[in-house]
């Protein structure tokens, strides 16, 4: 009887074993969608490269689609994931670029997490009445805008109206001191840098809000969705009949199950974060791998990097992967019900 | 006399469903004495559960509406409380035990954590640490000897510096053994075997009957100064109900608490009540002591029930039921609400809906704790075989 | 008391229509986004068959007036090359609501055939059972990927263009529908009626069609309503990036325009260029969310309890009923039900 917290080490090494397939289909996938067509069509692709680009691109998208997949496949866990047309290797530019993705997206998240899922639950504690029409309002508007029609609302009218700044990270193109982890806050903090630590917050503050107020729609739906199923059930009412205050029978015992179906959705929106940062980096000019992705697909009309293009693909779809695994575990954790053998 | 615990009159609760409405309960008064068990009887759907949930305050408001009537529970009136304030008289005030144990635990926390709550719940209130329900002086301290101890803490307060005030309150507050303790004694209050495990499981580890036995230790650890019991155990298994009715009646015993009975059993009130109330279609139809209402009916109703119940309160013969079946609330028959099904129904009784009068016509007419009959033809109704 | 008793009433409501409109009057948002995309439907079918009622100007009609302000003449203004912006964006509808519908709409048929398959016929050990493992592991390894990044990719390898983009967008769409499909299949295929169906000796491919596809219908029209909205944000997200069409052109599309103004024109200055094509893709997905989340909000088992308790006449003593019309199965008396097989 009970939950040994030992099986909860086999719980998540199960999960983390079942990963394995998934990650070894989504690299096939993204070979198979992206070079299937690629076979001759470096002209087409590369309209402004020189002879020598296009002769090593059709060497390299010429040979048979299975030699190309070894080659590749090698290529990849060694490391080298190719060369950009101007021949700059694409690994090592992720690799720095990732950081500051990491800390746009947990940012976002933390604002989805601390803003969306309180708005669900006063949207089902008054279910029906103003607020949750307000609360709908709210929410189905981040749903249908488009992130880059929010993102440059807020860069270019928004952030100079309220005086935030709408570019870069910080204020000065180098920061005066080292950045170890390529996360703008943490760095100014590891520095001990206050002024600098404030200035990268402001740096953060819209282009955090822009992704979160655009997919916190799922996050507030699914809380009140569950809200609404957990609210009615006996619990609830052995709650209130405790003489609990209603914050408490809201948050404490209706919140802490409802929260079980939440987490596995906040997962799903792993996948929204992350495509929006292709867009929202770029106008916010944040330099992480949304706007390499920019980029390297031919964003406004630049030359397309492919390799750089499919990395970023495959790293995408890795956090995604990795957003529900998380998601997973939580949910394990969360729901005592789950069995962790 | 003692002051009642509470007093119910002339409650109305109504349903606000779409575009129409009905009644659940209609016009019932009741008073509960310190100490005394008050028993409320009658098939599903008269109103029972409506009644029992609407005192407390815990009906969902909307759909439901107290339409009339007051609750004074300690000399409060609950109706006219705030929606903020109620949490302030649940709990510590009134407790309450469910129809439905299976879903009355939060499945996200272990037992100890649920216990735990519900102790913390009245000791922060004993203490004074939440802000206490400004309604009438002291209401819902039924353990604490009125005045002596009030008069004591003000002087205390008075007296000490307020860092000594806190520190008094502090070693008021246990250790954490001496909570766990507190929390394994009230396991053990409702004859668990083997609390120190069962405080370690989570509510979907657990049996019905220990459901039930662990909703039961929460309400009475807040020391409630009333307890509603509403069909605590018809949810459960046969063999298991008569476990936990015979701990009910035990504990009744036990802890002398007022307790309001909620039971379509007429046994089960039978053997734990002092005063029994039947209802029907959301009135009480008959009203008074127990063993009055069980020996001398006095509304067709009760007569019915009687008849109908497997038990040893009706002679052997075969088992009768009562004819038609409970009126849908929303189109109660002009009058008497149980006429369609009445064997004395006559012209009179479609007139208005007879009131709950004196069965005995020389006892005074607002007497509040003698048998009492919402009939027109009381001396009518035969007597039982 | 003059009211027929309610099943009576109840069962003779339930044709789809009925319940259509109950479910709309039951929440005044959902009936204005009906009405607001009753309308721009309508909008759309009038631009394509008799445009020269709302729309004056060709696409890249030279009209005289260089960043004109809103007027009359021109209700969205004028941009730097003095094309009308309204022109534009009334031009740009009917190409963005047809790619919005029929890439759902592909994806919807493809997606939900294939769920539906994948979970009626799992079997293992069978073929189908194979054929539904391999369709399951397919739809994990799509759904890992953002398809936001899926679909820019794989625009880049077919080459810029809307058709292309259209399939790039519908290869990594369809995922989402065969999880809803199959999720509902095999929360039907163990119900009782079913069991009871094939008892009563009713075929496979019957009791499929007649009693498991009725019933996954209703999420599937909640879906694919929501996801009109969401295909729209993510095809001119694509546009705005600049790999699905060229603005200034012959097709205009809103995301391009948007992209275009934002990187060429002074936008502070003339913000209606920003404003007009955002808004226009701001309230058409806004409509169809808005339908599709109130409808949601009805259909869903999750959520409906909640509306029942403020849309009937029932009293509480009686089970919730009228939402539950897609719950509960057709009686399996009903003629058509048992005479086949």
């Amino acid at each position: 009887m009970g939950r040994d917290p030992s099986d909860l080490v086999l719980f998540v090494g199960k999960r983390l074993l079942q990963l394995i397939p998934v990650l070894f289909g989504v690299i096939i996938l993204t070979f198979v969608c992206t070079h299937l067509k690629l076979v001759g069509l470096c002209n087409a692709v590369y309209p402004h490269a020189s002879k020598e680009i296009i002769d090593a691109c059709n060497a390299k998208y010429g040979a048979p689609l299975l030699s190309q997949f070894v080659t590749y496949l090698t290529s990849l866990f060694q490391g080298n994931w190719g060369t950009s047309p101007l021949g700059v290797p694409v690994y090592p530019a992720i690799a720095a670029d990732l950081p500051a993705t990491i800390e746009l997206v947990l940012a976002a998240l933390v604002l989805m997490i601390v803003i969306g899922i309180p708005l669900g639950v006063v949207a089902a504690q008054y279910s029906g009445r103003w607020a949750d029409h307000f609360v709908r309002i709210f929410y189905l508007s981040g749903w249908a805008t488009p992130t880059y029609l929010g993102a440059v609302i807020a860069a270019v009218f928004l952030g100079p109206a309220i005086g935030l700044p709408s570019g870069g990270e910080y204020s000065t193109p180098v920061p005066p001191f080292p950045q170890y982890t390529h996360m703008s806050v943490v760095d100014a903090l590891i520095a001990g840098n206050f002024p600098y630590t404030i200035d990268a917050l402001e740096h953060l503050v819209l282009p955090a809000t822009v992704l979160a107020f655009i997919n916190m729609g799922i996050a507030t739906r699914m809380t009140r969705a569950s809200m609404l199923e957990v609210l009615p059930l006996d619990y609830v009412r052995s709650a209130r009949m405790k003489g609990l205050s209603e914050f408490f029978v809201m948050y404490k015992h209706a919140l802490r199950n409802a929260l079980i179906t939440t987490t596995t959705v906040l997962g799903v929106t792993a996948g929204g974060l992350l495509a929006g940062t292709v867009v929202v980096e770029e106008v916010f000019d944040w330099p992480g791998i949304g706007q390499y992705a920019y980029d390297a697909i031919g964003g406004g009309g630049s030359t397309a990097n492919f390799d750089g293009a499919i990395a970023v693909v495959i790293v995408f779809a890795i956090g995604v992967v990795i957003a529900n695994l998380i998601a997973d575990i939580l949910y394990g954790v969360l729901d005592p019900r789950v069995d962790w053998r | 006399m003692t002051d009642p615990v509470l007093v119910v009159d002339g409650l109305s609760v109504t349903y606000t469903v779409g575009a129409g409405t009905f009644s659940a309960v209609s016009d019932v008064s009741l008073e509960i004495e310190p100490g005394k068990v008050v028993g409320i009887v009658g098939e599903t759907g008269c109103g029972k559960s409506t009644l029992a949930q609407a005192i407390p305050r815990l009906l969902p408001e909307p759909p439901a509406s107290i339409g009339s009537g007051s609750i004074r529970f300690k000399g409060t009136d609950l109706v006219k409380v705030g929606r903020r304030q109620l949490p302030m008289v649940r709990g510590t005030g009134i407790g309450m035990i469910f129809q439905e144990p299976l879903n009355s635990l939060n499945p996200a926390y272990r037992v100890f954590d649920q216990v735990a709550e519900s102790i913390r719940i009245r000791h922060y209130r004993e203490m004074g640490w939440v802000r206490s329900f400004h309604g009438g002086p002291e209401p819902f301290d039924y353990s604490r000897p009125p005045n002596t101890t009030t008069v004591a803490g003000s002087l205390t307060k008075s007296i000490l510096p307020s860092g000594a005030a806190e520190e008094a309150v502090r070693d008021r507050l246990q250790t954490r053994s001496q909570f766990r303790e507190e929390v394994l004694s009230y396991l053990r209050l409702v004859r668990i075997n083997d609390p120190e495990t069962i405080l370690n499981l989570y509510p979907h580890e657990l049996s019905g009957g220990m459901r039930q036995r662990i909703m039961i230790a929460m309400a009475l650890s807040e020391k409630p100064a009333l307890l509603i019991a509403d069909e605590p155990t018809s949810a459960l298994d046969v063999t298991i109900q008569a476990q936990v009715l015979t701990l009910m009646k035990e504990l009744i015993d036990e802890v002398h608490a007022s307790i309001l009975f909620i039971s379509h059993d007429l046994g089960v009130v039978a053997e734990t009540a002092d005063e029994i109330g039947v209802m029907y279609a959301g009135r009480i139809v008959e009203f008074g002591p127990v063993a009055d209402v069980f020996r001398d009916p006095r509304h067709p109703y009760t007569k019915a029930l009687l008849r109908a119940a497997p038990s040893q309160y009706k002679a052997d013969g075969p088992l009768s039921s009562i004819p038609g079946s409970v009126p849908n609330l929303s189109r109660l028959p002009r009058g008497c609400p149980f006429r369609p099904r009445c064997p004395l129904a006559r012209d009179r009784c479609a007139t208005a809906v007879p009131p709950l009068a004196p069965v005995d016509p020389a006892a005074p007419a607002d007497g509040r704790h003698i048998h009492r009959t919402a009939c027109y033809f009381p001396e009518e109704v035969p007597g039982l075989p | 008391m003059t009211e027929p008793p309610s099943a009576v009433r109840r069962a003779r409501t339930d044709h789809p229509v009925a319940v259509f409109w109950r479910v709309l009057r039951a929440n005044p948002l959902s009936l204005f986004g009906f009405l607001l995309v009753a309308l721009i439907c309508g909008v759309a079918l009038l631009v394509v068959v008799a445009p020269h009622l709302l729309v004056p100007y060709g696409p890249q009609e030279v009209t005289g007036a260089r960043y004109a302000a809103p007027s009359w003449a021109h209700p969205f203004g004028t941009d730097g090359n003095t094309f009308d912006v309204y022109s534009n964006v009334m031009l740009a509808l009917p190409t963005d609501l047809g790619i919005g519908v029929s890439i759902a709409g592909i994806a919807l048929v493809v997606g939900s055939t294939l769920g539906l398959l994948a979970g009626y016929y799992d079997t293992p050990g069978t073929l189908g059972g194979y054929a539904s493992v391999f369709v399951l592991r397919l739809t994990d390894i799509f759904l890992s990927f953002p398809s936001l990044i899926l679909a820019l990719t794989i625009t880049r390898v077919l080459g810029v263009g809307v058709v292309n983009t259209a399939i790039a967008i519908t290869i990594t769409w369809w995922p989402y529908y065969v999880r809803l499909v199959r999720g509902e299949v095999l929360a039907i295929k163990h119900l009782p009626y079913v069991t009871a169906a094939r008892a009563a000796g009713v075929t496979e491919n019957r009791i499929l069609l007649r009693h498991v596809l009725r019933n996954v219908t209703e999420p599937l029209i909640v879906y694919f309503t929501l996801d009109i909205g969401t295909v729209l944000v993510t095809y001119s997200t694509i546009g705005f990036i600049g790999v699905a069409s060229k603005y200034p052109g012959p097709q205009p599309e809103w995301g391009a325009m948007l992209a275009f103004y934002q990187s060429t024109a002074p936008i502070t200055s003339y913000p209606w260029l920003v404003f007009a094509p955002g808004a226009a893709i701001f309230v058409t997905v806004l409509a169809f969310s808005l339908l599709g989340d109130g409808l949601r909000d009805i259909l869903d088992p999750r959520t409906r309890r909640a509306f029942v308790r403020g849309a009937t006449r029932e009293p509480p003593a009686e089970r919730p009923a009228p939402a539950a019309a897609a719950e509960v199965p057709a009686p399996l008396g009903a003629p058509d039900a048992g005479g086949s097989g």
